[in-house]
């Protein structure tokens, strides 16, 4: 088909998404931003990690939430279950985690004067109790943060009681995903980049493949169909505030001579960017040569045959905001499985510099005044859906 | 002194610099070559990588000496400046972030891990 057959099909599909234009307040505005905290961040399920980053019972990690206020230690209890607490010691407030990961053997103790929580968050220790008479340690343990866990993928939620369910959130994704075959991936790379943008903005760019033969004219360009110079994504859908891209292969694809090398001695781009991968009617059904999944509100995972990859983007402020990039492949144990890597995951990485690079850009003129809105095409409704949803939540209809 | 490199290698030591240990400090030798090192040196990779990686297949990856280690190391130096050459064909491509704020996180995590180290403290 031709880009001008394409044309207008997600909006025709999706009329309820609208055609307007958006406004650029939303991107720029402060009192925006604060009701984004409260109707969206302290709402909604948020992916905070993967289990493999806490994989024993006593492994630990800490998430830095700035947008709300707060570090969230993740770990790994005793009795195999993974919880979330606000990472704040009751005496008077020091992390009781001071670094970012780690192991403890059952117990995490403050540095700051002692006082010792188990992996429940129970408070077991008191120092220099008799000299804290009112203080009740079955009530001071540290504060537990809703959390649970999905195909590997742990969630929290930040309201006193959430509105529904980690399941009952991930229901309209969830008997798509859940085919994939997770199982045996490990970590294999995690970037982070503090990026002066707005989260939204960050986003937007991962939420559209219609840049590739642009931006990515000489990375990823080469990877994709284009029809004409226009990209057509081999799918679009919307379900609930979530959604999927899919890419489109290309007719045909030469590999450079590195791409070709890496095949040779591990898992690489080539089969992942080649072909539409088929894995069975009982297997997951790729839209396109890879799916990227958008969770609602800030979290992705794209789904290739033979990795898979997450980004969740974490706002600091309404111009600033945090990227972190994690990918997972099969266990590497040869010298040529760990290039065939290498060269995957520069592949991916450098494109990604050129969407930061790009972002900040935009960042700094949408703050002028000089646009009023922004423009979306049928292309770009992942974006605008993401936008429409941010907006649903803050006008308290969603 | 001994040699840097395994044995049947040493035609790779005049590019020895480019045998950096981490992520990081790959990308800052692809960016701070000019395009003809780049170009010599994807060349004579391009000829030595496979017999490079099927050498050192032979051994696990977490066993590998110190010589075999940068080998490994060029061998990856290579996934880097393949950049350069197969995709912008300069060094210094513009509208790009810099690695600096691009920080690679598995940089600290041991070789051929699953992630970072979880030492065990307290």
């Amino acid at each position: 088909m031709s880009a001008t057959e394409t044309a207008g099909r997600f909006t025709a599909r999706y009329p309820e998404e609208g055609t307007d234009p958006i406004p650029v307040e939303r991107y720029t505005s402060e009192d925006y931003f604060e009701r984004e905290k409260t109707a969206v961040f302290r709402r909604k399920w948020l992916n905070v990690g993967h289990v493999l980053q806490a994989p024993k019972p006593g492994d630990y990690f800490v998430q830095q939430l700035q947008v709300a206020n707060t570090g969230v230690l993740i770990i790994h209890g005793k009795d195999g279950v993974i919880r979330a607490f606000h990472n704040m010691c009751s005496h008077r407030a020091a992390p009781v985690a001071w670094d970012d990961h780690g192991h403890c053997r059952g117990f995490l103790t403050c540095r700051f004067h002692g006082w010792v929580y188990d992996t429940k968050g129970k408070l077991v220790h008191v120092s220099d109790a008799e000299n804290f008479p009112s203080v009740d340690a079955a009530e001071n343990g540290l504060t537990p943060i809703w959390c649970s866990v999905w195909n590997g993928f742990i969630f929290i939620n930040l309201a006193k009681e959430p509105e529904e369910t980690l399941e009952e959130y991930l229901a309209p994704v969830a008997e798509h995903i859940n085919r994939y075959d997770f199982s045996g991936y490990v970590p294999a790379f995690s970037y982070r980049i503090d990026e002066n943008v707005n989260w939204k903005t960050l986003q937007e760019a991962q939420l559209e493949g219609w840049h590739l033969p642009y931006l990515h004219e000489k990375t990823l360009a080469r990877a994709v169909k284009v029809e004409g110079r226009q990209y057509r994504h081999a799918g679009i859908e919307l379900h609930g505030l979530h959604g999927v891209l899919g890419s489109p292969p290309p007719d045909s694809f030469t590999p450079p001579p590195t791409a070709a090398l890496a095949s040779r001695f591990g898992t690489g781009t080539v089969q992942a960017f080649g072909s539409k991968a088929d894995q069975g009617d009982e297997g997951y059904q790729f839209r396109g040569s890879f799916d990227f999944w958008h969770l609602f509100p800030n979290f992705f995972v794209g789904l290739l045959d033979g990795l898979f990859f997450t980004f969740n983007i974490w706002p600091v402020a309404v111009d600033r905001s945090i990227w972190e990039i994690k990918g997972y492949y099969p266990p590497v144990s040869t010298a040529g499985q760990l290039f065939a890597q290498e060269y995957s995951k520069v592949g991916l990485r450098d494109p990604m510099m050129e969407d930061c690079f790009t972002h900040e850009l935009m960042a700094a003129q949408l703050k002028s005044g000089a646009k009023s809105v922004i423009h979306f095409q049928d292309e770009e409704m992942l974006a605008r859906h993401l936008v429409n949803g941010v907006d649903l939540c803050v006008r308290g209809l969603a | 002194m001994s040699s840097p490199l395994p044995d049947g290698f040493a035609d790779l030591e005049p590019w020895i610099d480019w045998a950096q240990p981490t992520e990081y400090l790959r990308n800052r030798k692809r960016w701070s070559a000019t395009m003809e090192q780049s170009q010599t040196f994807y060349d004579i990779m391009q000829q030595r990588c496979a017999d490079a990686l099927s050498y050192l297949d032979q051994f696990p990856l977490t066993a590998l000496d110190e010589q075999q280690t940068r080998l490994l190391h060029l061998c990856l130096a290579l996934a880097e400046v393949s950049v350069t050459v197969e995709m912008y064909g300069e060094p210094q491509p513009k509208y790009v972030f810099p690695i600096d704020r691009f920080v690679p996180v598995h940089d600290n995590w041991p070789l051929g891990s699953a992630g970072p180290a979880m030492e065990s403290k307290r």
